[in-house]
């Protein structure tokens, strides 16, 4: 009950925020849209990196290293490091001075008026709102995990089924509530202002939760030996000698319970009592009983070669049955001839929901998580999972996949809430302590999360030497399942208070982005001139994005996707615009159609990637062995390129507005 | 040091740490360094401390003169030219 009541106390503190920055809000849209061009260095270095490091940066970074490793650090944050500042460099303060200039609000505007085209921004608005919504989702998602796995037992008997805590439905709609409020009241000023509180509220308790973990584990050196000894892969991008001999041995026990269950469920195979008992007394290992329960007669079964008799057919079924995949009515033309490989296996769809077993298996253990002696219902899944599907095979980093990684940064360059924060800056030289300042707080933030996540594949809990995390835990909920068990009550609450943070600080720039646009692109473009006051554009801004916020709170609903995952699907798409963006203001020749033809490639091959990968379903998806945004780019290129070459080149009007010459020059000739 | 030698040298270094950010050599290394961090995470960290420098040096030798560029500027704001184009 404290974390919830320090989570309800932050959540307030931030309305009251949102509401003092109303007072000095101008009542203008463009007060509200830009903050009046008002924002200064700190602010600006401030709400660019609270808006860039959302759920994304420690929720996700924290999971994907407990599934990938160390390695993971490179994939994303020095990478983005580097990117995002040149991003800002050369894009960013190029922008910003055409914005002045020109009075431009979105990024819409400026293609419309860069390429001279009117409809261009008929095919963007809705691409740039699609792939802000997956965005959105991040951040969403996240809320309700972090809030639900911190408030366990948190209420005697209410709330049951989602351990006594609050439901991750309900969290990620009170969150959505609160950010939608502050940014009602407070405009780009408002969110510019909670952005920074925040990202100095996460920044700090960042650091906090790392010493506090760290020292909980025994010290740094003692986490990080704990893994040099159980996962060294984590520590590295390639695969250990001694973690591929330790799966290799768990896989084949796996396959020998997955074939003698499937022996015994298709009557294939009895053993009697006298041969269940003697495989009992046989079975020396130290498992739980749950476990020993097939552990111990399949080992006894495999000895004394009562599985031989199984043909490759139902060992392949039986494999598939265990992991809990859906046979195929088309299986590989050799499923009767060859034993089919883990990889073959993981082809398999996954039933839906099939860890729901777990709860009838362990009903007797399942309970209020304050009672020390009880499973909550994420453990008993996870209990499920870790004990009957087979083990992760290690997994190293491919260098090219590494390589490619690069592209998904450059997202940052089309990122339409960054435009807008572009656009708040006083001057040109408010950038420079973004630009410098942004590696750097990427790497405060994302060391510690990195380092949290490799270590929780090792760690044990201080008191009871149990595993903390166990395999097939969801990534999503590494970071809060990691606070809330090595932090006390008081700590957790401030710790989460943190994680919102940075997931808030996000989303607000991102819902008052959304309804910018609309405002702006749509209904102010396409009316007459005055037919809206200031007035009524702030409400109808304010009406898309709660139509907005709703469809993206309606697919959160849905089975939840690794947050790692579907947020490198959304920066690529917007890295896959990148090209326009770069040749709008540095290539003369970039022609309409040019244009046309980059936003449709990106858009196809984005669209027909995204689904073939499974909708983000599978995280190691790749196209060739690369990261797929190196094709997206790839084609948007290519075709800006061609197609610009031949056709008609801009009017003079729009070079010499885009691309003037020095008067010097100009002079000469 | 004048703009566009400034804009070499940040061009150069960038080139440079994308090019040490891809870190084969690195690629089997376990071994803690200072007995707890992982050589995968220092290298890249050191990358990201890297980048600062880069774009500190950028923001004293590369930066973008804006007030000038207004001064030079030949073509003021006008009607968007796509209202005619169209």
């Amino acid at each position: 009950m404290t974390q919830l009541i320090i989570i309800t106390i932050y959540l307030c503190l931030l309305l009251g925020l949102g509401l003092f920055s109303s007072k000095l809000f101008r009542g203008t849209s463009k007060d509200y849209m830009l903050a009046s061009h008002s924002i200064g260095p700190f602010m600006l270095l401030m709400s660019l990196f609270g808006t860039t490091m959302t759920a994304f940066a420690l929720v996700g970074s924290t999971g994907e290293s407990f599934k990938e490793g160390a390695g993971v650090y490179g994939l994303l944050a020095s990478s983005s490091g580097i990117i995002h500042s040149l991003c800002f460099f050369v894009l960013g303060v190029k922008l910003w001075s055409l914005g002045r200039k020109y009075g431009y609000t979105t990024q819409i505007q400026f293609f419309r008026d860069r390429l001279e085209s009117d409809r261009i921004g008929i095919i963007l608005f809705p691409i740039l709102v699609g792939l802000v919504i997956p965005y959105l989702l991040i951040g969403v998602m996240a809320s309700g995990t972090v809030i639900n796995s911190i408030t366990e037992g948190a209420f005697e008997s209410t709330f049951a089924e989602y351990d006594y805590g609050i439901p991750p439905w309900l969290a990620s709609l009170v969150i959505c509530i609160v950010v939608l409020i502050y940014v009602f009241f407070g405009g780009m000023r408002g969110t510019a202002m909670a952005n920074t509180a925040q990202t100095i509220v996460f920044m700090i308790l960042g650091l906090i939760t790392f010493f506090i973990i760290s020292n909980k584990l025994g010290g740094l050196e003692q986490a990080t030996n704990n893994v040099l000894e159980k996962n060294p892969t984590k520590m590295k991008r390639s695969i250990d000698e001694q973690d591929l001999e330790k799966y290799k041995l768990d896989y084949g026990k796996w396959q020998t319970v997955a074939y003698y269950n499937y022996a015994v469920n298709h009557d294939q195979l009895t053993l009697s009592a006298e041969q269940k008992k003697q495989a009992m007394d046989e079975f020396k290992a130290p498992l739980p009983p749950f476990l020993k329960k097939d552990r111990a007669p399949a080992a006894f079964a495999k000895k004394n070669g009562l599985l031989d008799g199984l043909s490759i057919r139902d060992r392949n079924l039986a494999m598939l049955e265990q992991d809990d995949r859906m046979p195929s009515d088309d299986h590989e033309s050799n499923f009767d001839s060859e034993l089919m490989s883990h990889e073959d296996l993981a082809h398999y769809k996954r039933k839906s929901g099939a860890d729901i077993t777990g709860l009838t298996m362990f009903k007797d253990k399942i309970g209020n998580p304050s009672d020390p002696t009880k499973w909550t219902r994420k453990k008993a899944k996870g209990v499920y999972r870790a004990s009957k599907w087979a083990p992760d095979a290690p997994r190293g980093m491919s260098p090219w996949k590494f390589l490619t990684y690069f592209f998904v940064p450059l997202s940052v360059g089309m990122f339409p809430h960054l435009f807008q924060h572009w656009l708040t800056a006083k001057s040109a030289d408010s950038f420079k302590l973004a630009v410098v300042a942004h590696p750097i707080f990427i790497m405060l933030v994302w060391v510690p999360c990195v380092l949290l996540g490799v270590w929780m594949t090792s760690a044990v809990h201080p008191d009871t030497g149990a595993a903390l995390i166990p395999p097939h835990f969801p990534p999503n909920a590494v970071l809060p399942a990691a606070v809330k068990a090595l932090t006390g009550p008081f700590m957790a609450g401030l710790l989460s208070a943190g994680i919102l943070a940075a997931i808030m600080s996000s989303l607000d720039s991102q819902f008052l982005c959304v309804g910018t646009m609309f405002t702006t692109d749509i209904v102010t473009h396409y009316s007459k001139k005055e037919r809206f006051t200031d007035q009524q554009l702030i409400m109808i801004a304010r009406a898309f994005i709660v139509g907005i916020v709703a469809l993206t709170y309606i697919f959160s609903l849905f089975e939840p996707r690794r947050v790692f995952t579907l947020g490198v699907w959304c920066f690529s798409g917007f890295s896959s615009l990148f090209p326009l963006v770069l040749a709008s203001l540095y290539w003369r020749r970039l022609t309409k159609a040019g244009a046309y033809a980059a936003v449709i490639g990106a858009g196809l091959s984005w669209l027909y990637m995204f689904q073939d990968s499974g909708f983000a379903s599978n995280p190691h998806y790749d196209v060739l062995g690369v990261m797929p945004v190196t094709f997206m780019i790839l084609i948007s290129t290519a075709s800006m390129i061609v197609v610009s070459l031949v056709t008609k080149g801009p009017s003079e009007a729009t070079l010499n507005k885009f691309f003037p010459q020095p008067k010097a020059r100009v002079e000469d000739s | 040091m004048n703009k566009s030698n400034g804009k070499l040298v940040i061009i150069c270094l960038v080139i440079l740490l994308i090019i040490l950010h891809h870190d084969v050599w690195n690629w089997d290394n376990k071994e803690p360094v200072f007995g707890f961090m992982p050589m995968a995470l220092l290298w890249q960290a050191g990358i990201s401390i890297g980048a600062g420098v880069t774009w500190f040096l950028a923001t004293k030798i590369a930066w973008p003169d804006f007030s000038e560029d207004e001064e030079e500027t030949v073509v003021t704001e006008s009607t968007p030219v796509y209202e005619v184009a169209e």
